[in-house]
């Protein structure tokens, strides 16, 4: 069974994207072992229809559209599947633990790759979550989008399985502890 | 040329207390779990006046950090939800630089310790910070506004950040309000430890 992955480069203050939903930052940075590994793994993708508007807008498409796997696209409005740069986006109404679950199925043995602010913070509240993937990058963007945000008290206990360091990328992957329950 | 340093524990998703910190819960709720893999050091006992813990990777890093410290620049609240737990003997013993917006007396503590108190800002804490430290460093402990207004003024030098494998998902966070970056930092260290990853940076400016 696959496992559910979030996975972000994130400025070391905490952003995926820069004012105005600014992506341009990230590409500087080289790529590196662990996102090859990521990317190579993955079964099934996905994403808020937020991310996905703004990818179209951009022209940049989850991992620049070299990983073909089935997309999941999470909306409130319904939609016929789509085909674009050789991806096929399907578009899911009913929440985020249907789509992963239908991402999951997708992806067979391999893993899923949770791309989004929103979708990743609603998959960690909802102990979807099975690992947290970071490549974190040496900046200070100050604004923008924040990838831990609206969590609320938790906490959520993490193990730090891995650890990949380029000459400026700090590649670093969590393990997500099952959380107690509360007394 | 002496340095402007700060070492801050933060969880994964930002935060170096939890939240409703106050004097009397310094760290906030939860916070306690940032400062976990401090506490049994040896490096980290010894300026608090505890005796044994462990000497290993991390204990040389915390006493790496702390070893060419020539003064403290300290924010009010960091100041404030710490003196009542530091007592007559504070772990600091180095002259403190307080940022702060009344006047008060200097006060001399035990062990090398003594807190002066600054109203006009933090080039000024600086500048006094750097005449009591010489060619040692200025180290900046927090709280997170004390760090903010350092980086947002450009005179931080170095940051280590002491990455704990959590998300607390509410509390103080260290990056918040520094304005508009992008400010670059270069990597200069990664220790990777069990329990926490010791990241440090420069600041280019």
């Amino acid at each position: 069974m696959g496992k559910v992955i979030i996975h972000a480069t994130m400025s070391l203050d905490g952003f995926i994207a820069g004012p105005h939903d600014d992506m341009e930052w990230v590409f500087k940075y080289s790529s590196d072992s662990m996102a090859d590994e990521i990317m190579r793994e993955t079964g099934a993708i996905v994403l808020g229809k937020r991310t996905f508007d703004i990818s179209l807008k951009n022209n940049q498409l989850p991992y620049g559209a070299t990983v073909k796997v089935p997309q999941f696209v999470i909306t409130n409005e319904a939609q016929e599947a789509k085909s674009i740069g050789g991806l096929v986006f399907t578009f899911v109404m009913d929440g985020v633990p249907h789509a992963i679950e239908m991402a999951k199925a997708a992806a067979g043995n391999k893993n899923v790759s949770v791309l989004g602010a929103s979708i990743e913070q609603q998959c960690l509240k909802a102990q979807l979550a099975d690992e947290i993937v970071l490549h974190l990058a040496p900046v200070l963007l100050g604004e923008g989008i924040r990838l831990f945000d609206h969590l609320g008290p938790l906490p959520i206990e993490l193990e730090r399985t891995e650890a990949v360091t380029t000459a400026d990328i700090t590649s670093l992957r969590f393990r997500v502890l099952k959380r107690r329950r509360s007394t | 040329m002496s340095k402007v340093t700060s070492d801050l524990s933060m969880s994964l998703d930002g935060f170096i207390a939890g939240a409703l910190d106050s004097p009397e819960l310094p760290l906030g709720e939860g916070g306690e779990r940032l400062h976990q893999w401090l506490y049994d050091l040896a490096s980290w006992r010894e300026p608090h006046g505890l005796t044994g813990g462990q000497t290993n990777r991390d204990s040389e890093v915390f006493d790496e950090s702390f070893r060419n410290i020539g003064a403290v620049v300290m924010g009010k609240r960091m100041f404030n939800h710490g003196e009542p737990q530091w007592g007559d003997n504070p772990p600091f013993h180095v002259p403190v630089f307080v940022l702060s917006h009344e006047a008060r007396d200097r006060v001399v503590k035990q062990g090398g310790t003594t807190f002066t108190f600054v109203r006009d800002g933090v080039a000024s804490a600086l500048a006094q910070a750097r005449a009591a430290a010489g060619d040692r460093d200025v180290w900046v402990p927090g709280g997170a506004a004390a760090v903010q207004q350092f980086i947002a003024a450009g005179l931080l030098d170095e940051m280590q950040i002491h990455l704990v494998p959590v998300l607390l998902g509410d509390g103080v966070r260290l990056f918040d309000s520094i304005g508009a970056g992008p400010i670059e930092l270069e990597r200069i260290r990664v220790i990777e430890s069990p329990g926490v990853t010791h990241l440090q940076f420069r600041i280019v400016k």
